[in-house]
C-alpha cells in the first residue's frame, strides 16, 4: 500500500503502529475522563501529604499538648487552632491521613485476598464447596456491618490494628460473590475448555487463565472498598472504638463536636476533619468510577 | 415459582442457624462470665462455691451443648438478660425498636422518593446540566460520612437557622403530639436518607441507561406511545428490577447508618442501645441487638427475593 495513504489513514483513525498493551489502552481511556483524573490527582496528593506529614505540618508535633491554650482559634502559630487538650489541629489532621490511608489499604488487601481465593474456589470447584462458601458469605452479609464490627471490636478491644484486621475479615463476602459470578461465566469460555483439553491442570487454569481476567473487577471493587474502609474507620473512631487518642484519626477528632457549644462556636475543630474524610472518599470514588468505566468494553468514551 | 420459593426457604434454614452460631460464638468470646458478675467481691465466696454455681448454671458443659441450649432458649424468645439492669434482652430491644423503625422507615421512603426520580431524570437527560449536577450530588452523598453530615445539618438548620430541634424524639416534658414528633424526625431522617438516595440515584441512572438503549423501548416509541408512557411503563418497570435487589441489599447498611445517626441526634433507638451496650460492656444486649437485626434483615431479603421472583418471570434459582 502507498505509505503516504497509510500514514494519512492511520493519523485520522488513530491506529497505532504497534499493538497496544491492555494497560496502556486502559490508561489512554482513563486519561479522557476528567473527573477520574481529578480524583486520581487529589488521591495522589493525599498520599504525598501522608508520607511527608512532618513537612506538611510544618514540624509541629501532633502529640504535644499546650494546656495553656486549649481550644484556641486559628492563629499564626496554630493555623487551624488547637483542640481540647491544646494539641495543634493542623498537624493532627495531617498525621491522621496516615492512619486512614493505611487502615484502608491494609483492610482492603486482606479482604481482597480472602475474597479472591474463596471466590475462585467457589466458582471453579462448584458443588458442595460452592454452596458452603456462599452460605457462609450470606451469613456474614445478613449482619449490618457496622453493628457487627462494633460488637467484635468491643470484644477484642479498640486499637488501630484490631480495626484493620476486623474490617479485613468482614469485608470478603461481597468480593467473593463478585469473583464467583465472574468465574462462573469465564469457566464456560472456549479458552478454558481448550486449556483443559490440552491437559492443563485445574490449578494452573485457575491461576493463569481465570485469575487475570477476574482482576479487573477485583481492582475496581478494591478501590470502592478502600473508600468504604476509610468511612468505617472514621465512624468507629468517632464512636470511640477505633483509633484511640493520642493517635490522631479524622474520626476521633470529631468526637469533641458532639457538644453543641463546640459545634456552634468552634468550627475549626470539626469542619477540617470532616472535609478531609469527604475529600479522600470522594476522590477515591471518582478515580474508581473512572477506572471501572475505562475497563468496561461497552462504555462509549474511547 | 413455588419450587423456587421452597428452595429459597430451604437454603434459609442453614443461614439462620449460621447467624445463631456466629452470635453465640461472639458472646462466648467476650471476657468475663455471668457468674463473675453475680458474685459480690466482698462476700468472701470461696472458689468451690463459685465453681458449684457455674456447674449449677450449666456453664461447665462443652461449647456445643451450651450452643444447643442457647438455641432452644433463643427460639422461645429468651435472648438472655442485660448485664446492666437484669432486664430480659428482648424487652430492652422491644422498647427501642419502634423509634428505629420510624427513623429507618422514613429514611428509606425519602431515599426512594428522591433517588429514583432523580435517577430516571438523569438517565433521560444524559450529559445535561441536571445530569452532571445530580451525579455530583450523588457522589457527595455517598462519600460524606454520616456523622459529619449530621453535625453540619445540626449546625446549619438547628443552631444557625433555628428551624429544627437539635436532638431527641420529642420536646422535653410534653405529651405526644404528631407535629412535634414529625418536627424532630425531619433532620435525622434527612441525614440518614442521603446515603440511600445517592446510591439509589446512581443505580437507577445506570440501569435506566441500559434499558433505554434496548430494542423494545425503541419499538414502543415507534408504536407511537407518548414518551411518558414509554419511560414509565416500559423502561422504568424493567429498570427497577435490579434496583430492587440493590435496595434489598442496602437495608443492612441503613441499620448500620442508623447507629451513628442515632448517636448524633440522641434518638432512642436500637442504634443508641448498641452504643450504650458497648460503653457498659453489656455483651448479651450487644449480641442480642445484632442477632435481632440480622434475622430481621435476612427475613426482609428473603421476602424481597420472593417478591422479585414474582416480578421477573425470567429468573430461575441459580
Amino acid at each position: 500500500m502507498n505509505p503516504a495513504i497509510a500514514q494519512q489513514a492511520s493519523s485520522r483513525w488513530r491506529v497505532p503502529s504497534e499493538p497496544l498493551s491492555l494497560r496502556s489502552l486502559i490508561w489512554r481511556r482513563y486519561k479522557r475522563r476528567v473527573p477520574a483524573l481529578i480524583g486520581a490527582a487529589v488521591l495522589l496528593g493525599l498520599v504525598v501529604v501522608a508520607i511527608l506529614a512532618p513537612y506538611v505540618s510544618g514540624g509541629r508535633d501532633p502529640y504535644v499538648s499546650d494546656l495553656k491554650h486549649t481550644r484556641s482559634a486559628p492563629s499564626a502559630v496554630h493555623p487551624l487552632g488547637t483542640d481540647a487538650l491544646g494539641r495543634d489541629v493542623l498537624s493532627r489532621l495531617v498525621y491522621a491521613s496516615r492512619v486512614s490511608l493505611s487502615v484502608g489499604l491494609v483492610a482492603v488487601s486482606i479482604y481482597l485476598a480472602i475474597g479472591l481465593l474463596l471466590g475462585i474456589v467457589a466458582g471453579y470447584a462448584g458443588g458442595v464447596i460452592d454452596s458452603m462458601i456462599m452460605r457462609t458469605a450470606d451469613i456474614f452479609l445478613a449482619f449490618p456491618s457496622l453493628m457487627l464490627i462494633i460488637a467484635i471490636v468491643s470484644v477484642v478491644g479498640p486499637s488501630i490494628y484490631n480495626v484493620m484486621v476486623v474490617l479485613g475479615l468482614l469485608g470478603w463476602p461481597s468480593v467473593c460473590r463478585l469473583v464467583r459470578a465472574s468465574v462462573l461465566s469465564l469457566r464456560e469460555q472456549e479458552f478454558v475448555l481448550a486449556a483443559s483439553c490440552v491437559g492443563v491442570t485445574d490449578l494452573r487454569i485457575a491461576l493463569r487463565h481465570i485469575l487475570p481476567n477476574v482482576m479487573a473487577e477485583v481492582i475496581v471493587a478494591g478501590t470502592f472498598g478502600m473508600a468504604n474502609a476509610i468511612l468505617m474507620e472514621a465512624g468507629l473512631s468517632f464512636l470511640g472504638l477505633g483509633v484511640q487518642p493520642p493517635m490522631a484519626s479524622w474520626g476521633n477528632m470529631l468526637i469533641d463536636a458532639q457538644s453543641l457549644t463546640i459545634l456552634e462556636s468552634m468550627p475549626w475543630l470539626w469542619v477540617p476533619p470532616g472535609v478531609m474524610i469527604a475529600l479522600s472518599v470522594l476522590s477515591i470514588n471518582f478515580a474508581g468510577d473512572g477506572l471501572r468505566d475505562a475497563m468496561d468494553p461497552r462504555s462509549l468514551v474511547c | 415459582m413455588h419450587r423456587y420459593i421452597l428452595r429459597r426457604l430451604l437454603t434459609a434454614v442453614p443461614i439462620v442457624l449460621g447467624i445463631t452460631l456466629m452470635t453465640f460464638l461472639i458472646i462466648n468470646a467476650a471476657p468475663g462470665d455471668p457468674v463473675d458478675l453475680m458474685v459480690d467481691p466482698m462476700s468472701g465466696a470461696t472458689r468451690e462455691s463459685i465453681q458449684g454455681r457455674r456447674e449449677a448454671l450449666g456453664l461447665n458443659k462443652p461449647l456445643l451443648v451450651r450452643y444447643v441450649l442457647w438455641l432452644k432458649e433463643a427460639g422461645q424468645g429468651n435472648l438472655g438478660y442485660s448485664l446492666v439492669n437484669q432486664q430480659p434482652v428482648l424487652s430492652r430491644i422491644a422498647h427501642r425498636l419502634l423509634p428505629t423503625i420510624q427513623l429507618t422507615g422514613s429514611a428509606l421512603m425519602l431515599g426512594i422518593l428522591v433517588g429514583i426520580p432523580l435517577g430516571v431524570m438523569s438517565a433521560v437527560r444524559q450529559h445535561s446540566l441536571l445530569d452532571h449536577l445530580a451525579t455530583l450530588l450523588a457522589f457527595l452523598g455517598v462519600s460524606s460520612p454520616t456523622f459529619f453530615l449530621g453535625m453540619g445539618a445540626i449546625y446549619l438548620f438547628s443552631l444557625r437557622l433555628d428551624l429544627f430541634p437539635t436532638a431527641g424524639m420529642q420536646s422535653l416534658g410534653s405529651t405526644f403530639s404528631l407535629s412535634d414528633r414529625l418536627h424532630h424526625l425531619v433532620l435525622p431522617a434527612l441525614v440518614l436518607s442521603l446515603n440511600t438516595a445517592a446510591s439509589l440515584m446512581r443505580h437507577t441512572r445506570s440501569c435506566m441507561l441500559d434499558v433505554i438503549r434496548q430494542d423494545y423501548v425503541r419499538a414502543a416509541r415507534a408504536k407511537g406511545l407518548t414518551e411518558r408512557r414509554v419511560l414509565l411503563k416500559h423502561a422504568l418497570q424493567n429498570a427497577l428490577l435490579p434496583v430492587i435487589t440493590i435496595l434489598g441489599l442496602n437495608v443492612p447498611r441503613l441499620f448500620a447508618g442508623a447507629v451513628i445517626t442515632e448517636q448524633i441526634f440522641q434518638w432512642p433507638g436500637i442504634g443508641m442501645l448498641t452504643i450504650q451496650a458497648v460503653a457498659s460492656r453489656d455483651y448479651p444486649v450487644l449480641m442480642g441487638v445484632n442477632f435481632f437485626t440480622a434475622i430481621l434483615v435476612f427475613v426482609g431479603s428473603l421476602l424481597a427475593d420472593i417478591c422479585y421472583s414474582f416480578a421477573d418471570p425470567r429468573i430461575v434459582y441459580r
